[in-house]
């Protein structure tokens, strides 16, 4: 029966009692006398029969009560056969990569919740200041603009003010937060291997869950200011899903950058922090003089907060605008997933 | 400098291979290119089997209780809920945790999260253990408890890479050893014999200390 113990047949490597005698040659150590080699080598294997013997009888004698048993039990196997060759910059197959992607959404969403509840704990007001914070910041920059508008156009454009500040929060995570998974995912990444646009996505996948309670909180708002309801608010789940695939993009291509380029690190925040200041977040699009306008519609979050604006405002977004919208969002995603897929290999070794 | 040249070998299903060596020789590396962390620069490296390294401490998250890091490290592998909620008693049970289970880990001592570690990825279902330094830090109980855990698994038909400091674990669980030294197999075969020539090295390499000192 323990010879029956054959190798995986792969072909690859010697024949291990052969490495004994090759041993001390590559230390330098003393030479041996071929007749001790032989006595040394027939003493080895002896024992080694020896000890898979016993491994054997283990086999027959080894309770049932085990909780991981594979199939059968009689040695068969799950038929998984991964091959590691050297790292090259091709892209992966996508098909298979994102069904293994799909296969981890339930770890994504539960390490998702597990960060954030692991955050709230160590605050009193816990998951409330995910809903403070924006509301703070529209408070402030509110009181900003109508000091300098002087008094202008005060109140109507407070729940557009609102709106912006909890969507452009959820659109910043994936320039921070991502940018910095795979940094911040280190221990995992050394610890197992999975498809490493994991890392990003459960941060995007936090984003959302910490996104999702001020929806209410914002409909309250819109309610409350008495703003109007037109049928623009339809396409509101359009402009989300497409935000959510141009965060990917950005997501995936910060978070490499990152890898490859530590410094980026730094520059993130004034990146972000630009970002902020040319999007229609805290101003309306009609204080935008046109010569501005039209430099800062290259900028890849304008139209779609430009559209968010339109809508909450209760209009509905030119199809040109939503069209450049789809187009960052699809662009972001394909150079993200360029730059990340052919260099994740990469990634524990630079982390 | 690569951490590993001409490194080649077989390990057979249902063998423990204990990999020892010095600090920097290159047994970790050897680890995470088996199971697709580190690609190679040369060579080809081919895993039959379902695999799961562990590395203690590695992994988990800190702000979380032990049951929560059960689950997510099962989720990890592939495992549903349901089957993580059967197999999560016998997890702490093995780990010998009881009530801790639901206290963060980062109130753990070592030893616990060593223990928690060990359990969760023998418990895992792995048809490939790859196994790294967890063996050194627990306590006689414990060390025996493991044993006997991986004797079962290896009955089973599992195979286990186990990468330790602790000499004499190689040597009543192994079935085959191997010395790395500088990124090489210095020697492969029966681990009585491995260990005797890694000792035999260490000794001859500490007398020399000596003598540069002196």
């Amino acid at each position: 029966m323990a010879d029956d113990r054959t190798p995986n047949g792969n072909g690859l490597g010697r024949a291990p009692d052969t490495e004994l005698d090759e041993a001390p040659s590559v230390l330098g150590a003393a030479p041996t006398l071929p007749a001790e080699r032989k006595r040394r080598k027939r003493r080895a294997e002896r024992r080694r029969r020896r000890r898979v013997a016993e491994r054997s009888k283990q086999v027959e004698t080894a309770p049932p009560t085990s909780p991981a048993r594979l199939a059968g039990d009689d040695g068969d196997w799950s038929g998984e056969v991964q091959v590691f060759e050297p790292k090259t910059s091709a892209m992966p197959a996508l098909r298979p990569y994102a069904r293994s992607l799909w296969d981890r959404r339930q770890f994504m969403v539960e390490m998702a919740k597990a960060d954030l509840r692991g955050r709230r704990s160590s605050t009193v007001f816990g998951s409330v200041w995910g809903i403070l914070d924006p509301l703070f910041q529209a408070g402030i920059y509110y009181l900003l603009f109508t000091i300098i508008r002087e008094g202008a156009r005060p109140v109507d454009f407070l729940h557009v003010l609102i709106g912006g500040i909890f969507l452009f929060q959820l659109a910043l995570i994936a320039l921070n937060e991502a940018g910095q998974s795979i940094k911040g995912g280190k221990g995992l990444l050394l610890n197992s291997s999975f498809p490493r646009a994991m890392l990003p996505l459960t941060t995007l996948c936090k984003g959302v869950l910490k996104f999702l309670p001020t929806v209410g909180v914002y409909a309250m708002f819109h309610l409350l200011l008495g703003a109007p309801i037109g049928r623009g608010l339809l396409l509101l789940p359009v402009l989300f899903v497409l935000q959510l695939v141009l965060m990917a993009g950005i997501a995936l291509t910060v978070s490499t950058a990152v890898v490859f380029f530590p410094d980026a690190g730094n520059a993130i925040q004034y990146v972000g922090r630009i970002l902020f200041f040319t999007t229609p977040v805290i101003y309306p699009l009609d204080v935008i003089p046109p010569g501005i306008r039209a430099v800062l519609s290259w900028q890849p979050l304008f139209a779609l907060f430009a559209s968010y604006q339109e809508i909450l405002d209760g209009g509905v977004p030119d199809v040109s605008l939503m069209l450049q919208v789809l187009a960052w969002a699809i662009g972001f995603l394909f150079v993200g997933c360029q730059l990340f897929l052919r260099h994740e290999r990469e990634f524990a070794l630079r982390v | 400098m690569p951490a590993l040249r001409d490194v080649s070998f077989t390990v057979p299903r249902g063998s423990v291979l204990g990999v020892v060596g010095r600090n920097g020789a290159g047994k970790s590396t050897l680890l995470r290119s088996i199971c697709g962390v580190l690609a190679p620069d040369e060579g080809r490296i081919v895993v039959r089997g379902r695999l799961n390294l562990l590395e203690p401490g590695l992994g988990m998250k800190q702000n979380l209780t032990g049951r929560e890091n059960i689950k997510l490290g099962g989720l990890a592998a592939g495992f549903s809920e349901d089957r993580l909620a059967a197999i999560t008693e016998e997890i702490t049970e093995f780990a010998q945790l009881d009530e801790f289970i639901d206290y963060p880990i980062r109130a753990y001592s070592m030893g616990m999260r060593m223990r928690l570690g060990v359990a969760v990825a023998a418990h895992l279902d792995p048809e490939i253990l790859l196994i790294d330094e967890a063996l050194t830090g627990g306590d006689a109980a414990f060390q025996a408890h493991i044993s006997q855990k991986m004797a079962d698994l290896c009955g089973e038909g599992r195979t286990i890479v186990l990468v330790t400091h602790g000499l004499s674990s190689v040597r009543t669980m192994a079935t085959e050893a191997i010395w790395l030294h500088q990124g090489q197999v210095a020697a492969h075969g029966d681990p009585e014999d491995v260990v005797a020539q890694y000792l035999r090295y260490s000794r001859l390499e500490s007398m020399s200390t000596e003598y540069d000192d002196g």
